[in-house]
C-alpha cells in the first residue's frame, strides 16, 4: 500500500517571517571562526603577502616600469607606467591569494552546517523564529565576511598604499585612475565570497561531518583546477564547461574581465560566459542544499 | 495566533517512508503540566518534532498557539524546547550557548546576556556557566539545555526526557521547577519513558504505544475508565484473617491474600467502591481494627501495564 492510498498529502503551507534575522548567526560564527588557529595562521600568511606586495610597490625598480611600459606598446608616460605597475602588483596579489582563499573558506565554512547536523543543533535553529533563508544567509555570510576581511581589506590597503606613494600633486589624479582595479577587486571578492562559500556549504551539508567536508571541499577546489589544466590544451566535448570547472580560475577570469584584459593561463582559458555559469550554478546549488536541509530534521523524505 | 498557550493536534499522523511513527493522534494541551508517556519507540519523539515544527505532519493538523508550527517561524517565539540529545555546542560555555540561542529569538545582545544569566541561575548553573559545556556532567548538560529553553520566557515548553542523567537532588529541583512553570499557566509537555518521574510532576498524562494514543486524561480518570479491570487494594488491619472471611464473600472480590507478617490483606476486586464501602462500614459499625486501606495500582505503572497488555 503506498502512502498516497493511505491518505498522504504534502504539507504545503508556505513559510512566513517578518524580516531576516541572520545577524546573530553571522556574529557568533565569525567569532568562532577567528578563534581558530588555522584562520590565524592563514591570515598571518595573507598579511605577509600584503607586506611583500607593498614593498614591491615601494621598491619597483625603473627597469621593471620600463619593461611594463614596453609590454603596453611603449607609451612610456609616467602615469601609465605607474598605473600599470599598480595593476601588475595588484594582479600578482590576487594571483598569490587565489590559491589560498579556498583553504581559508574551507577551514572556516567546512563545519558550519556539518557540525549542526552532527550534533543535532539544527533542531535548536528550527525551534527559533528563523526561516531557512535566515539560516542560509547566516551561514553563508560567515565565510563571506572572512573573505572580505582577509582578502578585500588587504587588497584595498595595497591600492591605497600605492596611491599614498605618489607625490601629493599627483595623488588625486592617480587615485581616480584606480577605479577599474577597485571594481575588479570588488567583483572578485563578491564571486569568491558567494561561490566559494556556497560550494563549501554544499559540501558541509552533504557530508554532515567537518573533517570529510574539509577534505572534500579542498578536493573539489584543487581537483577542479587539475581538470581545467588537463583540458586547457585539448578540445574534448563540452570543453567550454570543463575549462570552467576550476572556481579559482573562474574568479580570476571575472577579475581580468573587469580590467578589460584576458587572463594569462596556459592553453585555452575558461570563457567568461562559462565561468559565470559555473560560479552561478555552484552558488545556486549551495543555496538549494542548505535551504532544503534547514526546513526540517527529516532526512528520509 | 491565539493568546492562550496551547497545542492542538487533530488526527495527526507521521510516516517515515513506510514506518508509521504517529497514528491519527488527536489531543489538546493547555496551561499546566502534561506527561507524554510511552516506552521507547512509542512515537513520543516524533510527536514532539511534529509539535515543534521540526517535521511536517504527513496528514492532520497541528496548531501551536493557534498557528501551524512547521510554516510559522514567528510562533517559535512562544516555544521552548529541551531536546533529548545533547545538541549544545560542546566547546562553548553554557552562558555563550544560552545567550546565542536567546539572541536568535530577536533579543539584543545585552538583553540576551541578561536573560541567559537569569535562566542559568534558575536552573542552578550560575556557578559553572563560564565553563565549556564539554566538561559538564550529564546532569549539568540537562540543566544547560533547560536554561536555553527557558531564557526567552516561552509560554509553551516541550521537555524531552528532562530528568535524564540528573542526581536525586537535581531531579527534585527540576521537578519543582517544572511544576512551578505549570502553575504559572504555561503549557508544559514533559516526555518520559520513566513513569514515576512524570507521576511526580503531574496527574495529567497522554499515554502512547506503537504510535497511537492509548489513554489521555488524569490518572484517576484513567483508572475509572479501567473499572472493569480488577483493582488491588491493600488493607492494613489488626486481625487480617477475620477481616478476610468478611470480605471474601463480597461481590466483585476475586482474591484475598494475607500480607507477610500478618500486617493485613491484599484484595483483588472488580468493584473497589463496594469494597471501600464495606471496609468503612466494618470500621464504623463493628469496630474492625483497620489502620489504613488504599488501592495499590493507581500508579502510572499499573495503568500503563493494564493498557498495553
Amino acid at each position: 500500500m503506498t502512502l498516497y492510498t493511505r491518505g498522504y498529502r504534502r504539507y504545503d503551507h508556505g513559510f512566513s517571517s517578518k524580516g531576516v534575522r541572520f545577524g546573530p548567526i553571522l556574529a557568533q560564527g565569525y567569532r568562532d571562526a577567528v578563534r581558530g588557529k588555522a584562520f590565524r595562521r592563514l591570515n598571518a600568511f595573507f598579511l605577509l603577502i600584503l607586506v611583500v606586495h607593498c614593498a614591491w610597490l615601494y621598491l619597483t625598480p625603473d627597469w621593471m616600469i620600463k619593461q611594463i611600459a614596453r609590454q603596453s606598446h611603449g607609451t612610456g608616460a609616467s602615469a601609465i607606467t605607474s598605473a600599470l605597475s599598480m595593476r601588475f602588483v595588484v594582479t600578482s596579489f590576487v594571483n598569490a591569494l587565489t590559491g589560498l582563499l579556498p583553504l581559508l573558506v574551507v577551514f572556516v565554512g567546512g563545519g558550519l552546517v556539518a557540525e549542526d547536523l552532527r550534533t543535532r543543533a539544527l533542531a535548536l535553529y528550527l525551534v527559533r523564529p528563523l526561516t531557512p533563508v535566515d539560516y542560509w544567509l547566516g551561514k553563508l555570510t560567515i565565510p563571506a565576511t572572512v573573505v572580505v576581511v582577509s582578502f578585500l581589506a588587504p587588497a584595498l590597503t595595497l591600492v591605497l598604499f600605492g596611491i599614498l606613494l605618489k607625490p601629493s600633486s599627483e595623488m588625486l589624479a592617480f587615485a581616480s585612475e584606480q577605479g577599474p582595479i577597485v571594481v575588479a577587486l570588488l567583483a572578485y571578492t563578491a564571486v569568491v565570497a558567494l561561490a566559494f562559500s556556497s560550494l563549501v556549504l554544499l559540501v558541509s551539508t552533504a557530508t554532515a561531518r567537518r573533517i570529510p567536508a574539509l577534505i572534500l571541499g579542498a578536493a573539489v577546489f584543487y581537483g577542479g583546477e587539475m581538470v581545467r589544466a588537463t583540458v586547457a590544451h585539448t578540445n574534448p566535448p563540452g570543453a567550454e564547461f570543463w575549462r570552467a570547472t576550476s572556481l579559482m580560475s573562474d574568479a580570476r577570469v571575472v577579475f581580468h574581465a573587469c580590467l578589460d584584459e584576458t587572463i594569462l593561463l596556459e592553453g585555452h582559458p575558461p570563457s567568461l560566459r562559462a565561468a559565470l555559469f559555473v560560479l552561478g550554478g555552484v552558488t545556486a546549488l549551495g543555496a538549494f542544499a542548505v535551504l532544503r536541509r534547514a526546513r526540517t530534521v527529516e532526512i528520509t523524505s | 495566533m491565539s493568546d492562550a498557550p496551547s497545542i492542538v493536534l487533530t488526527e495527526v499522523s507521521k510516516w517515515y517512508g513506510d514506518v508509521l511513527a504517529c497514528n491519527e493522534i488527536t489531543a489538546t494541551f493547555g496551561p499546566g503540566v502534561t506527561g507524554l508517556l510511552g516506552p521507547n519507540g512509542a512515537g513520543k519523539s516524533s510527536l514532539i518534532k511534529v509539535i515543534t515544527g521540526m517535521l511536517a505532519p504527513s496528514i492532520g493538523e497541528v496548531r501551536l498557539c493557534g498557528a501551524p508550527p512547521f510554516s510559522s517561524p514567528h510562533v517559535m517565539r512562544r516555544l521552548g524546547l529541551v531536546p533529548e540529545q545533547d545538541p549544545i555546542y560542546p566547546r562553548a560555555t553554557a552562558y555563550e550557548v544560552t545567550a546565542y540561542l536567546t539572541r536568535l529569538h530577536g533579543f539584543s545582545a545585552g538583553a540576551a546576556a541578561g536573560a541567559a544569566k537569569d535562566a542559568l541561575e534558575r536552573v542552578g548553573l550560575a556557578g559553572a556557566m563560564d565553563r565549556p559545556v564539554q566538561g559538564y556532567s550529564k546532569g549539568m548538560r540537562q540543566r544547560a539545555k533547560l536554561a536555553q529553553a527557558l531564557a526567552h520566557g516561552p509560554d509553551v515548553l516541550i521537555l524531552d526526557e528532562p530528568l535524564n542523567g540528573l542526581d536525586p537532588v537535581g531531579r527534585r529541583e527540576i521537578v519543582d521547577l517544572i511544576k512551578e512553570l505549570g502553575a504559572q499557566g504555561r503549557c508544559v509537555l514533559v516526555s518520559s519513558h520513566v513513569l514515576h518521574e512524570v507521576e511526580s510532576m503531574t496527574k495529567r498524562v497522554l499515554l502512547m504505544d506503537h504510535g497511537r494514543v492509548i489513554a489521555d486524561g488524569t490518572l484517576s480518570e484513567l483508572r475509572r475508565d479501567l473499572s472493569d479491570r480488577p483493582s488491588t487494594v491493600r488493607i492494613e488491619a489488626g486481625a487480617p484473617r477475620d477481616l478476610a472471611t468478611r470480605l471474601v464473600g463480597l461481590e466483585g472480590v476475586r482474591r484475598v491474600e494475607l500480607l507477610p507478617g500478618g500486617e493485613g490483606l491484599l484484595v483483588l476486586t472488580a468493584r473497589p467502591d463496594e469494597l471501600f464501602g464495606e471496609v468503612a462500614r466494618l470500621v464504623l459499625e463493628e469496630r474492625a481494627d483497620v489502620r489504613a486501606f488504599a488501592p495499590t495500582d493507581e500508579s502510572l505503572e499499573a495503568v500503563f501495564r493494564y493498557l498495553t497488555t
